[in-house]
């Protein structure tokens, strides 16, 4: 069974979740103390990187509890240069 | 005595603002050089996208220099085509970002960039239900930028000239309609492509000026923001000092007297 990660077939083990994945992805990295000043711009934490699945975006509260399953179509977005 | 020399703050959503020129991060050579040039600029809002991401290569990383720099983030929502591609890219940029800021904009047309000024009014609509501080990229139409402020938005974009286009102030007479209409903050975002076009926007009364362009792909782009820094300055200075009208006749800065009459 394989899940899609950006176009991307990958294949579906059980008890993976999305920010076990992300992890492996190399998205997650340590939130720098110096990142959370005021919360009002949080910009270095796990490197600008948002996630949906099925087009309905994941909040990061819930990465570590979100298990992929079979068939789920994931998409990652990144912050990037821009004007 | 008072310091005369420094401009009143800009406050956009209870944020104050001690700098009134916005940057992009786009088109710069180097995430060094864009990060020196932000510096320069003195800009404390600063724009960014959002991209899905490419598995198989990786970008440079902007995000941890900007932090380092203490800018707020401005995620736009850059290559939606439609109003509900536009919320979705608010709502990942929230999400990637930390920031319940978003700068709307939605340009179905590639040639011209222009934005669509009704996906733009509902998505504005939508976005401010949601909870996000909308700064819409729009059209230099009075009518439009009213009812932007009336579904909520915490300033208007309205555009001097196509993005990227670097023309100036094309829609100067519409932007001063705005800018004495509008109940919220009016930022020029695109068109200006030398420091003289965003001093023009501030001595019409704009207040802020949105860069990206003209400083990403100048020669030094570093020395380009510091001039883009003065001039917003400057221009603010003379908006707030007071500028003199102009006039069809000439009016005489020294007294006409005849003493030199016994001459002839």
């Amino acid at each position: 069974m394989n899940f899609v990660l950006n176009g991307q077939p990958r294949v579906w083990q059980p008890e993976l979740t999305l920010e076990t994945l992300l992890r492996q992805e190399g998205y997650i990295t340590p939130i720098p103390e110096a990142a959370q000043s005021d919360g009002s711009c949080t910009a270095s934490i796990r490197g600008g990187v948002a996630v949906a699945i099925g087009q309905q975006v994941v909040p990061r509260s819930t990465w570590a509890q979100r298990l992929v399953a079979p068939e789920d179509e994931i998409e990652l977005f990144q912050a990037i240069a821009g004007g | 005595m008072t310091d005369q020399s420094r401009t009143t703050p800009l406050i956009i959503a209870g944020r104050r603002f001690g700098s009134r020129l916005f940057t992009g991060t786009g088109k710069f050579a180097s995430a060094q050089m864009m990060s020196s040039a932000i510096a320069a600029s003195g800009s404390e809002l600063v724009t960014m996208a959002l991209r899905r991401v490419q598995l198989e290569r990786q970008d440079e990383q902007i995000l941890a220099p900007l932090t380092q720099l203490g800018v707020h983030l401005l995620p736009n929502t850059s290559g939606a085509r439609t109003a509900k591609e536009a919320v979705y890219a608010a709502h990942l940029a929230r999400e990637a970002l930390g920031t319940n800021w978003v700068k709307l904009e939605i340009h179905p047309d590639a040639r011209y960039l222009m934005p669509d000024p009704l996906a733009t009014l509902q998505a504005a609509e939508q976005l401010v239900a949601d909870g996000f501080v909308v700064l819409p990229y729009c059209s230099a139409d009075p009518v439009l930028c009213k009812h932007l402020e009336a579904v909520g938005c915490a300033a208007v974009m309205p555009l001097g000239a196509a993005i990227g286009s670097n023309h100036g102030l094309s829609t100067r007479e519409m932007l001063k309609i705005i800018i004495e209409q509008s109940g919220v903050p009016v930022v020029v975002d695109a068109g200006p492509g030398a420091p003289s076009h965003a001093a023009e926007a501030m001595e019409l009364g704009a207040d802020a000026v949105l860069v990206n362009t003209a400083i990403a792909i100048a020669s030094r782009p570093q020395q380009m923001a510091q001039a883009f820094r003065l001039a917003v300055e400057a221009g603010r200075l003379a908006y707030e000092a007071g500028l003199a009208s102009r006039r069809v006749v000439a009016e005489a800065s020294s007294p006409l007297s005849s003493f030199l009459a016994s001459l002839s």
